[in-house]
Order: C-alpha cells, then sequence, then structure tokens
C-alpha cells in the first residue's frame, strides 16, 4: 500500500522533471522537489531529497526486487517499455507480472532470469544475463498480444552494511534495434547461395551458415570453435595459417588463391573443388575474415566437358580436312599425271594448240594441288600433327639454294635479288625444308609484287638475344596501312584487283605465321603503299623439336 | 635395263593406269593388281623385282600385304615402293615399319617417279 501510494505520487512528476533536467537553465525548481543544502558542497547544485522520484524518472529500464522477487520498485521507462502500469507491478511476485509467452513453447526468458537471479541471491555478486528475447504482453486496452523485444539484463545486488541482501536491481539495456540488424546480417547469412563462414583472429570458426552446413555434411555444433583448416584438405593444411596470417596483415576483399585450384574437405573425407573469396570483417574483438565458399565441381565438369568436346570437335575437323585433302589430291594425280604425259609427249607429238590448252591444264591444276596441300599443312600444325626436325643448317647455303629454286621467276621479270647477310650468322639450328619453305614464301610474294627490273633484298641480322631475323624487302606495289593484320590471317587476300594479277592461293602467308611460330618465332610486316614491303620473321638461333609443345 | 617385272597395286584405276603406262613407257614389264587378294594370286606366278604398292587399299591394306611378302622367304627380296597420297605425320615411319623399302607421296611426279624404281632396281641388280 505504501509503495503503491508513493508511486501514484510520483506517477504526476516525471513530466515536470524531466522538463527540469532536460532544461538545463530552468531558473525554478520543480513544485514538489525539495532540495537539501549541503554544507560541504556549498555552491553546487543541492540534491533533491525525493529519490524515489529521481529513480522512477531516470532514463532506463529498471526493477527493484526484493529477495523474495516481489516488485518494489520500478522506473517509468521500465513501464513504459514492457506495457505495463505502476499500479499492475509493484507489490507482485516478479513472474506473475512477468510470465513466458504460453503462446511460444521454446520461450526461456524467465526461466534464464529466474537463473540469474538465484545466482544473484547465492553469490551476491552482479550477472550479466545474455541477450533475452521477450515476448511483451501489450496492455489489454491495446488487444493485449505480445511483442518482440531484445533486452541484455543486467542484475546487481544491493546489500545492507551486514553484507546481506536487500534488493535486486534489475537493469535491463534494450538492445532490440541492434538485434534486429544482428537478425538481418544473419538472414542475409542464411540466404546466400555460398558457404558463409566467419573465422576469428585466431582462425576459429565463429558463425557458419545453414549452406556450409550442407555443403560440407556437418552439424552447427560440429564447427562453431573449430580451427577453419578442418574443412582444407590435409595436403594444405600446413601451409594454411600462413596464409591466414598474410590475409591479416593485408585484409582487402579478394579471392582467395587466384589462379590455383582449391579444394575443400567435407566431413565425409571427401573433397570438392571450390572457389573462395574473403573479405574482412573488423571487429572489437579483432579483425575477422568473412569466407565465400562455392561448390565448383558442377561448373568444373562443364567446362571439362566443353573443353573436350571442343578438342574431339577440332580433332574431327583435322581429321575431315586430312581426309578431304587426300580424296581430292588421288584424282588429282591422274589429272596431272596424264596431262603431263600428253604435254611431254611421251604419248606422241601433239599441235601448238594443244601444248598450250595442256600447260593451262598442268597449271591449274598445280595451283589446285598447291591449295590443298596448303590446307593439309595447316592443319597439320593446328593438330600439332605437323613434323619438324631441327638440325644445324648453314643459313648462307639456304639463301642460295631458294634463291635459285627462283631464279626462274626472277629472271623472267629481270628483277635483282640481293643478299645481305650479317657475317656472324652462319649457323643455326632449326627445320631445314621449313625454314626453307617461309624464305620460300617470303621470297616468291616478293619477286611476284615487284615490278619489272625492280630490287629484292634478303636480309639476315642478329636480333634480339638468342634470335636472328630473316627479312625480305621488295620494290614492289606495298600494301596499304589497314590491310597489314589481314596479311598473316587464312584466305584474307588483299583487295581483288590486286587478287587477279597476283594469285596466290591465301594460305601462303597464314601457314608461314604458323611454321614460324611453332618454332618459337614470330613474323612481322611493315610496308608503304605504293613503295614496297618488309617481312621478316624472327627466329631462334637453336630451336629443338622437344621444346614445342606438341 | 628394262624388261624388269614390276607389279603396281592400287585400287584407283586411273591411278593404276597412269602409273602403268609411265613405267611401260620406260620398258618394264608391268603387271597391275587392283586389290591384296589379286596381288596375292599373281604373285603365284608373277615374280617381279618391285612392287609400287597403295597403303590403303580395300580389304587388306598395303601395309599388312607388305608384311605378309616381308615375312616369307620367296616374297622377301622384292623391294615395295610405299605409295601414298595421306601425307599426315608418321605415315613415312609405318611404312617402313611395315617393311617398305621406299616411299612416294602421291600425286607422282611423272619426271621422278621413273627415275625413283631405276634407282631401287639399281642396288638390286648389283647384290
Amino acid at each position: 500500500m505504501k509503495k503503491r501510494k508513493a508511486k501514484r505520487s510520483s506517477a504526476k512528476r516525471p513530466v515536470r522533471l524531466k522538463k527540469t533536467m532536460s532544461g538545463k537553465a530552468s531558473p525554478k525548481p520543480a513544485k514538489n522537489v525539495h532540495f537539501l543544502t549541503n554544507k560541504k558542497s556549498a555552491g553546487k547544485k543541492p540534491l533533491p531529497t525525493d529519490f524515489r522520484v529521481l529513480f522512477e524518472s531516470a532514463p532506463g529500464l529498471y526493477l527493484v526486487l526484493e529477495p523474495d522477487l516481489t516488485i518494489v520498485a520500478v522506473s517509468d521507462a521500465y513501464l513504459k517499455a514492457t506495457m505495463t502500469t505502476r499500479k499492475g507491478i509493484l507489490g507482485k511476485y516478479l513472474f506473475d507480472v512477468f510470465p513466458d509467452n504460453p503462446d511460444d513453447p521454446t520461450a526461456d526468458g524467465t526461466s534464464n532470469l529466474r537463473a540469474s537471479l538465484d545466482r544473484v541471491i547465492k553469490k551476491r555478486v552482479p550477472d550479466t544475463m545474455p541477450i533475452q528475447k521477450y515476448d511483451i504482453r501489450k496492455p489489454e486496452s491495446e488487444g493485449g498480444a505480445f511483442e518482440v523485444r531484445y533486452w541484455s539484463p543486467l542484475n546487481s545486488p544491493v546489500l545492507d552494511p551486514n553484507g546481506e541482501l536487500s534488493y535486486i536491481i534489475h537493469q535491463v539495456t534494450d538492445v532490440t534495434e541492434k538485434a534486429l540488424e544482428e537478425e538481418k546480417f544473419r538472414a542475409v547469412l542464411e540466404a546466400a547461395p555460398d558457404s558463409m563462414i566467419i573465422v576469428d583472429d585466431r582462425g576459429l570458426i565463429l558463425l557458419a551458415n545453414a549452406r556450409t552446413l550442407d555443403l560440407f555434411g556437418y552439424q552447427r555444433e560440429e564447427l562453431i570453435g573449430q580451427p577453419i583448416e578442418t574443412l582444407i584438405p590435409q595436403r594444405f593444411r600446413a601451409g594454411h595459417p600462413q596464409h591466414r596470417s598474410q590475409y591479416t596483415h593485408s585484409p582487402k576483399t579478394r579471392p582467395m588463391g587466384a589462379g590455383l585450384d582449391l579444394y575443400a574437405l567435407r566431413k565425409d573425407r571427401s573433397e570438392f573443388p571450390a572457389e573462395i573469396s574473403l573479405s574482412p570483417m573488423r571487429t572489437a574483438g579483432g579483425t575477422h575474415v568473412i569466407a565465400a565458399i562455392r561448390d565448383v565441381s558442377d561448373r568444373k565438369r562443364l567446362l571439362e566437358e566443353q573443353n573436350r568436346r571442343m578438342q574431339e570437335a577440332n580433332r574431327l575437323k583435322s581429321e575431315f580436312l586430312a581426309n578431304m585433302s587426300h580424296e581430292l589430291r588421288t584424282p588429282l594425280n591422274a589429272i596431272i599425271g596424264f596431262s603431263e604425259l600428253m604435254y611431254n609427249e611421251k604419248v606422241g607429238p601433239v599441235s601448238a594448240d594443244h601444248k598450250e590448252y595442256l600447260g593451262d591444264i598442268l597449271t591449274s591444276s598445280r595451283h589446285l594441288l598447291q591449295l590443298i596441300n596448303d590446307v593439309l599443312d595447316l592443319t597439320k600444325v593446328e593438330a600439332g600433327k605437323m613434323e619438324f626436325r631441327s638440325e644445324d643448317l648453314d643459313l648462307p647455303s639456304v639463301v642460295n639454294e631458294v634463291k635459285d629454286i627462283l631464279r626462274g621467276l626472277s629472271g623472267s621479270k629481270s628483277i635483282q635479288v640481293e643478299v645481305q647477310s650479317d657475317p656472324s650468322l652462319t649457323t643455326v639450328h632449326l627445320d631445314h625444308s621449313k625454314f626453307k619453305q617461309v624464305l620460300y614464301n617470303y621470297l616468291s610474294n616478293a619477286i611476284k609484287f615487284t615490278p619489272e627490273k625492280g630490287l629484292v633484298t634478303i636480309r639476315l641480322a642478329p636480333d634480339k638475344p638468342g634470335m636472328f631475323r630473316l627479312s625480305v624487302e621488295d620494290s614492289g606495289i606495298g600494301i596499304r596501312k589497314e590491310d597489314i593484320p589481314k596479311l598473316f590471317v587464312e584466305f584474307q587476300q588483299l583487295d581483288a584487283g590486286a587478287n587477279k594479277k597476283y594469285a596466290g592461293t591465301g594460305l601462303g602467308l597464314a601457314l608461314t605465321r604458323r611454321i614460324v611460330e611453332a618454332q618459337g618465332g614470330q613474323v612481322e610486316a611493315q610496308s608503304e603503299f605504293g613503295k614496297g614491303s618488309v617481312f621478316s620473321a624472327v627466329f631462334p638461333l637453336r630451336w629443338e623439336e622437344e621444346t614445342h609443345g606438341r | 635395263m628394262a624388261g624388269e617385272p614390276i607389279l603396281i597395286v592400287d585400287d584407283n584405276p586411273v591411278n593404276l593406269k597412269l602409273t602403268r603406262v609411265l613405267l611401260a613407257q620406260e620398258g618394264y614389264d608391268v603387271k597391275t593388281a587392283g586389290d591384296a587378294e589379286i596381288a596375292l594370286e599373281l604373285l603365284q606366278t608373277f615374280k617381279p623385282k618391285l612392287i609400287l604398292m597403295d597403303i590403303q587399299l580395300p580389304g587388306m591394306d598395303g601395309l599388312e600385304l607388305t608384311r605378309r611378302l616381308k615375312a616369307v622367304p620367296e616374297t622377301r627380296s622384292i623391294k615395295v615402293i610405299a605409295l601414298t597420297a595421306f601425307a599426315m605425320k608418321g605415315d613415312e615411319e609405318k611404312a617402313r615399319a611395315a617393311g617398305c623399302d621406299g616411299y612416294i607421296a602421291k600425286p607422282i611426279d611423272t619426271k621422278s617417279l621413273p627415275q625413283v624404281v631405276a634407282e631401287m632396281l639399281k642396288p638390286a641388280k648389283e647384290a
């Protein structure tokens, strides 16, 4: 009754008192507040005598209990937060007025509170409770439903001079907003399609989402507090703590082990290929790391499958081209052979017209044969089936050989072919016939595109260390700048006008490029339209076929 | 010099004819077979010094036929030149492994074929 009276009298005050306390320069003390003038603290603001008023008005959630858990005092904030009235709870047994939500069978708020209070009663020391989820019953006037709040309660004993427990102050910090944020964070974590794990600075697992449990086959309790190395295959474990500490030294969001194949270990000791990204998370307890782990088995399988299919398709293509070349060459064999027989008058004399037309058949069929051979060669290089046999070769004599082969062509146009060879270059180690093929392609092109009485120069010079450069310069029609990139591409012949006059297969330079690259070299072309071109190939001085991939 | 017996085995009748005409013009005693079976039958009575062997034949291929001929004392001494249009890596090695004495990639050169044949027959004559 007393308590109730006190409470009721105080119930009117808080508004005014709060005003006083918040309005710093209030000139008049509130009507019902009395001040003591303490001699010792002269000059200071006098303290109010009615501590109950102060207590009840204090911004904070407080409940004062007697050791038998009867509620003897409560702050206004507490009443507001619990949607109760002072009249409704003062003098009542704590658990009569704050029961568990009967609709929630998992509610354990009261039993946790009871345990904490028991500890305070027994040990007489403050007891901080873990964050509690409370369902607060709304007043009947508001429908009486329950509202969820997250409270962080602290129970402190108030002892009398004999050290006996006289009261317990139950202080509550409402952490609902924070808890809801945390809940949101957890919900995001749980909703993630990847396994998400938070690891502390010692490498222990603090948190793992549901996907982690699915993926690794563990129960949550089996993982929390365990070293993250638990999830790493044995063969990678030893090095991992070092990687971790490196990460903590320069923490930033990045994929883990970029460019490496990562594997993760399930509880049943099976492994799966994983993609892992790491993000630092700064907390009061040090820098934690969030690891997002994705099982990439399916993707890997798909890629491997695609790769296998591509290789198969490529193999089929090469096989098809090889077979086609064979099929094309067989009838061509007869066409060329019989034309030659007649052209050479092995089967009797032919008229001049016959001979001319037989010559045309021969020229055309040989061109066709060259095309087929080039296609087959390209296929062979692509399929890695072109044979390379490196041997010592004497550059000046190879150059003269090729020059001799083309003497007929250059002579017929009165084109002068010059050779400028650096004396330091004599013997190199390359595939003899392939080198000849490259020079032949360059030189025959140069002669073809140079007008009568023009000049073609073959140059041999040292290049980058371990390399030399073969270049063929002509004084021909030149190539437009925009056309240069097309030069070494299959069937990319330049404009139709030139094409008709200078018939080629459209494969020669593409093949040249492949042959040069297969021997670790590279091709280049420079040109000035209307003035001439320089085609080069940079070769290693020594090349062994074993060093080539296939 | 001429008149030496030569057998040509090729399943393509036109190519067979071309080779035959070329070598007959050189004066060789030329016989032909369209497949391995016919060749084996012919060899019962015809004893050539040299065989121009197309590798790709229907049924028993040229490599197998060469292996058989090289396994038998009566035919072992016959020179075999493999003929193939399938100039892929390893073809020549395969031909040599089967016991072929020479290898010519098609299309045959009407100028060089008689030379190759003459060359091949020379050491046989001296031996």
